[in-house]
Order: structure tokens, then C-alpha cells, then sequence
């Protein structure tokens, strides 16, 4: 690839990534504003083709409306980022592991359209929740692009896995290798557990339940601290990158922490004993004021962008081999074919 | 080119020593032990078993448990378990001669010359109008056209493509999650959509998927574990392609993350938490295994892989049989 050019697999997987991050953002706030049936209808909207219904009474309609309009469009956007991504990353010369993963952007962002569009004509919680999951996986695997889309030079200059990990004993190497992995399923599966109860249903569901579903996901928070600390001392004091996104990820790690706690304070007040043990079931998780809301929706796409950074770390961490991520695919394929025959 | 001699021409010609009274008895009993195993050998009973397995859960969920004849289910499952058993044995025939070159077929009924390709032409002519009757009486015309077209998907054109596409896996992969339509169209399935059953349609539609796509991984680590047989036989696997394996760990990689979402639309029609758990569980092992792969891509991942894939099927299918409440 020549240094000179415009790297677009790269470029275009950035501006997918931003342009996720202002999805989930919109999607975050159709749950806690209860806007996903602010539209009746898909694909259309309101009758009207999505992409023609009038500007003005998107913008300066109800809020409900304007959430979930809005979601919508930018759901549409990324789509089509997506299918640029797989076309810039398909006429590059990325290894198949990259463009197996541009491919399975591409069908989770059709997978997740068609999981809205259900959600919205079956108005169905359990489609939700389903909806909620596969957002931050597409997030998580558009980020994994970005990052293995990088130019050549980059990942081999001094904090790439392969150098760095010439400095670390191999013990040491597989358990980063461990932690890192550990850590990229451990705040998937907080998003997971988060997803069920931000659209449980008091009908749907008894107390001890609903205990255990507080206390999974409080436990794993402390699971998520435990292992980005463990990583941070791991990665020790080289100015590595990841060093760098592995302390990221601490303050990150204890700022949800901390809106966990305000979340439950907005939505249900102050608990009065030991958690998880100590709440009470009532009513569905809502923000119930403007800053509620802010601190809801904070919580959940703070809880995303952790799974985003976890991905990074993981890949900067040596979670693939990155020299077969850029070496000569089909000069390796070939002399390793003539060895296998 | 003199053709490799078979197993049967390589091993002690014992069979052929004249026998007399109890030894005569002793003689035909263990031609008997060999003519059945020979069969089962064709027939492949896991394979069927996996396909009974699928079509049965499909029903169940089709029919949410409660209006399930259970009489009628045994048919059906009968009628699939003779057609894929017919498919079995086309696809030994067609591959008689690659499956003499790899050590793990070389021992097959008709690789090995056991049994003629006559005998097995008829058999699995049979077996497959046999099937095909039992549909049509137990159930209705459309499971028997669905176990027809997956038939004729294995065996007329995956079975085919394996010797010059490594896209084969692909098109193996729609003929095995077909048997999924066969449970839903047994069970009343295609009445229920057009009454407005969404919901459960939505989840037979998801039950195939991620039978379609839990496949890709499962036969990556066959393909890559087989592989320098695959290559000395001449078929056109992923692994042989590239035998680097990141083709087979890309496309890994993909289905199993594509599989996550898909999964969880299992819980739909239950609504259930922890089939929506369970799920997401068992589905992020299948991913996390599906990377293990991608990053080592060796044997022992590879190994790894295949046991997981047949946990993961068996605990999703379990689970949901398990979760659905009997409506």
C-alpha cells in the first residue's frame, strides 16, 4: 500500500464508527424516552417513505418522534456505511480475517434493521432486548475494523504486539492474551444483562428474578474492574498503546460504576440495605426527569463504549496475529499450499 | 493410472476359508454384523439423528408443545430419517472413489468395496420413494416436497461441488438447515403465518438461521483438521485452498458472530429470560471458540471447535425446547 494515499478501508471504517456511536446514542434515548412506538409503521413512516417524510415535522415534532425518526435514519446511514466499508475493504488488500468481518458488519447492520422493523410491527419487549444485543456487537466489530484497517507501518512500529511482546515473558503474553479476551465477553455480557433490565416488564417477571438480574450484573461490573486493572498492571509502565488503553479503560470502567449507582438512584432512589437483596421490584427502569434521562442513557453508552475500547485493547494486545493480518495473504496461501500438497 | 487398492484387497483374505456346521452359523451371524454395520455405515446415524433432532425442536416450537400429534410427529420424523438416510448413501455413491483416498473413508461400505454400487443405487432409490410416501400420508405434500428439494440440494449439488468449489460449504449449509422447514411445514406451520402467527415464524426463520449459520464454523474445524486428506483426495475445501486456514477462521468468525443475534430471537415467542440468557451464553462460547480458532488456528482449536459446535447445538436446542412453555 502506498503511504502516500488515502488509506479509505481505514477512513471509512472511522467514519462508521462515529456515525455508530451517534446511532446508539439515538437508541439509547428511544429506550429510555419508551419512543420506539412513537412510529407505528416501518418501513415507512407515518405512511410516508423514511427517507421523504418532511424534515419540519421530524425536527420540530414531539420528541418521541424525533427519537425514533431519527434512529431510524441513522440506522439507514450506517447501512450504507457498511457497504461502502465492505466495497473499500474488499478492493484493498486486507487479509480475509478484515473483510470476514466487513462482511459480518454488513449482516448484523441487516440483521438489526430488520430486528427494529419487527420490534416496531410485533411491538414485541423480548425483539427489543434482541435489538439492544446486536448494537453494540455491530459496534464492537466496526471498531475491530477501524483498527486492523490501520496502515502496515503503524502496527509494527515500536507498541505493536509483535515487539512488545518480545519484552514480555511468553507467561505474561498469554495472560494479557487471557485477561484482554476475558474482558471483551465480560462487558458484552454486561450489555447483555443491562439490555434485560432496561426493558423488563413487572409482568413478565418476579422479585427474587429480578434480584438476581441486579446482582449478576453488579457482580460483573466488579468482574469488568477487576480485569482492566489486571491489565493495566500487565501492560506495567512501557509506553505502549496499549498501556495507554488499558488506563482508559480503568477510568472508564469506574466512571459506569459509578452512573450504575446514580442510574438506580434516579430510576428507584436510594436502597436501603445490602444489594442486591435490598430492592424492590416495581416498575420498569425509566428516567423520570431530563437529568435522569442523561444519566440512563449515559449509562448504557458509557457501558458501549467500553465493549469498544475492551476491542481495541484486545487487538492492540496482540488478540490476532497481527503479521497475518498484513502480511502478503496470497504469497502465504500459495507457498503454503505447495507445502500441504 | 492403476487405481489404489481397496481395504478389503489390502486385509487378510480370512472370509474366504470354506466353513462348516457351528462355524457356518458363527460365519453368517458376523456376515450379518457386517451387512448391518455396512448399512449404518451408509446411512450415517449421526447425521440422521442431528436432522430428527432439528426437525422435532422445529415442531415443538412451531406448534408452541400443545397442539403436537405426537403419532403424527413420529411419522414425519420417520419419513425425514429414510430420506436423509437415502441422501447418505447417493453421497458415498458419488464420492466412492475420493473416499478411497482418505483415511477416514477408506473403510466405507462402497469405498472399500464391500458393497456394490447397484445395491446401493436401489437402496437409496427405496429408502427416498419410501420417505417421501410417509411424508405425504402422515403429514401433508409439503414437508415431502421440503425433504425432496434438501435431497436434491445435498446430493445433486453439494455433493457435486466439493470437488471444484470451496464455496460447497455454503450450499451444504442450506441443505442443512432445510429440515427446519420440513418440522415447521409438519406442525402446521405455513396455516399458522398465514393466521398471523408472527412471532413464531419469526423464530422458525431464526431456528434455520442459525442452523445455516452454526454450520460454517463447525465444518471449518472438520475441513481444517481433514485437510491434507481433503488435499490428497482433490477436493476443493476452504482449507485446501488456503492453507493458511484465515479464509476458514474468517468465515468462522463471521457466521458465529452473526449467530449471536440470531439466537436470541429463540426467546421470542417465550418471552423467556433465561432462554434469552442461555442463548446469548452458549451463542458468545460459540464466538469466543470461533476466535480461539482465528488466533491459533491449529489442531487443538480446531478440535476445540468441533466439540463446541455440537455443545452449542445440542444447548440451544435443548434450551429451547426446555424454556418454551406448553401454551
Amino acid at each position: 500500500m502506498n503511504n502516500h494515499s488515502f488509506n479509505w478501508p481505514h477512513i471509512v471504517s472511522c467514519v462508521l464508527v462515529a456515525s455508530t456511536m451517534v446511532l446508539l446514542c439515538f437508541g439509547a434515548l428511544v429506550t429510555t424516552y419508551e419512543a420506539a412506538m412513537a412510529v407505528p409503521d416501518w418501513p415507512a413512516t407515518y405512511g410516508h417513505n423514511m427517507f421523504l417524510f418532511p424534515w419540519a415535522a421530524w425536527v420540530w415534532g414531539p420528541w418521541d418522534l424525533f427519537l425514533e425518526h431519527g434512529h431510524r435514519l441513522l440506522g439507514a446511514f450506517v447501512g450504507l456505511l457498511s457497504l461502502v466499508v465492505v466495497f473499500t475493504v474488499w478492493k484493498s488488500q486486507a487479509s480475509p480475517i478484515v473483510k470476514a468481518l466487513a462482511f459480518a458488519a454488513v449482516v448484523l447492520v441487516v440483521v438489526q434493521g430488520m430486528l427494529g422493523g419487527a420490534r416496531v410491527l410485533l411491538d414485541d419487549k423480548t425483539i427489543a432486548k434482541v435489538h439492544a444485543c446486536t448494537g453494540p456487537l455491530f459496534f464492537s466489530v466496526a471498531t475491530a475494523i477501524a483498527v486492523l484497517t490501520r496502515r502496515k507501518a503503524s502496527l509494527s512500529q515500536s507498541d505493536s504486539p509483535k515487539s512488545s511482546s518480545r519484552r514480555m515473558s511468553v507467561v505474561q503474553d498469554r495472560k494479557i492474551g487471557f485477561a484482554a479476551s476475558g474482558l471483551v465477553v465480560a462487558a458484552y455480557v454486561q450489555l447483555v444483562a443491562g439490555a434485560q433490565l432496561r426493558h423488563i416488564e413487572s409482568a413478565s417477571i418476579g422479585p427474587r428474578t429480578f434480584q438476581w438480574m441486579v446482582g449478576f450484573h453488579v457482580v460483573g461490573a466488579f468482574v469488568v474492574m477487576g480485569l482492566v486493572v489486571a491489565l493495566a498492571v500487565l501492560h506495567g509502565r512501557s509506553p505502549s498503546v496499549a498501556r495507554r488503553w488499558s488506563w482508559l479503560l480503568v477510568c472508564l470502567v469506574a466512571g459506569q460504576i459509578f452512573l450504575g449507582v446514580a442510574s438506580w438512584v434516579v430510576s428507584w432512589g436510594v436502597p436501603s440495605g445490602l444489594l442486591p437483596f435490598s430492592l424492590q421490584f416495581s416498575e420498569p427502569i425509566q428516567a423520570r426527569s431530563a437529568f435522569g434521562a442523561m444519566v440512563v442513557t449515559g449509562h448504557v453508552l458509557l457501558g458501549m463504549f467500553i465493549l469498544g475500547a475492551s476491542v481495541i485493547l484486545w487487538l492492540v494486545g496482540g488478540g490476532l496475529r497481527v503479521a497475518d493480518l498484513n502480511a502478503d495473504f496470497h504469497g502465504a496461501r500459495q507457498s503454503s499450499r505447495e507445502v500441504l500438497i | 493410472m492403476t487405481p489404489p487398492p481397496t481395504a478389503s484387497q489390502l486385509a487378510p483374505a480370512v472370509v474366504a476359508v470354506p466353513l462348516s456346521g457351528g462355524s457356518a452359523e458363527r460365519a453368517s451371524h458376523s456376515r450379518l454384523t457386517v451387512v448391518l454395520r455396512d448399512v449404518a455405515q451408509l446411512i450415517r446415524p449421526r447425521i440422521t439423528t442431528m436432522v430428527l433432532v432439528t426437525v422435532a425442536a422445529s415442531a415443538w416450537i412451531t406448534s408452541s408443545g400443545s397442539r403436537l400429534r405426537v403419532g403424527e410427529l413420529l411419522l414425519v420424523l420417520l419419513g425425514t430419517a429414510l430420506v436423509a438416510a437415502s441422501s447418505s448413501i447417493v453421497n458415498q455413491i458419488l464420492e466412492s472413489s475420493t473416499d478411497r483416498l482418505m483415511a477416514r473413508t477408506a473403510r466405507r461400505p462402497l469405498a472399500d468395496g464391500r458393497m456394490s454400487l447397484s445395491v446401493a443405487w436401489w437402496l437409496a432409490s427405496a429408502l427416498l420413494g419410501a420417505g417421501l410416501c410417509v411424508l405425504v400420508v402422515s403429514s401433508s405434500w409439503q414437508p415431502a416436497v421440503l425433504a425432496f428439494v434438501t435431497w436434491m440440494l445435498y446430493v445433486c449439488v453439494y455433493t457435486p461441488m466439493k470437488r471444484f468449489s470451496p464455496l460447497n460449504t455454503a450450499v451444504g449449509a442450506i441443505a442443512g438447515a432445510l429440515p427446519v422447514l420440513i418440522g415447521w411445514a409438519a406442525a402446521d406451520g405455513p396455516a399458522r403465518f398465514m393466521l398471523g402467527d408472527s412471532a413464531t415464524t419469526l423464530t422458525v426463520a431464526a431456528l434455520g438461521t442459525v442452523l445455516y449459520l452454526w454450520q460454517f464454523p463447525h465444518f471449518m474445524a472438520i475441513a481444517w483438521l481433514y485437510r491434507r486428506e481433503y488435499a490428497n483426495a482433490g477436493l476443493r475445501m476452504l482449507t485446501v485452498d488456503d492453507p493458511s486456514g484465515l479464509r476458514a477462521a474468517a468465515q468462522s468468525m463471521a457466521a458465529a458472530l452473526a449467530m449471536i443475534p440470531v439466537s436470541l430471537l429463540l426467546a421470542v415467542p417465550s418471552g423467556s429470560i433465561r432462554l434469552f440468557l442461555a442463548a446469548a451464553a452458549v451463542a458468545i462460547v460459540y464466538a469466543g471458540f470461533s476466535f480461539r480458532f482465528a488466533i491459533y488456528r491449529d489442531d487443538q482449536s480446531a478440535r476445540g471447535l468441533l466439540l463446541a459446535s455440537i455443545g452449542t447445538l445440542l444447548a440451544l436446542l435443548t434450551g429451547m425446547i426446555i424454556f418454551t412453555p406448553l401454551s
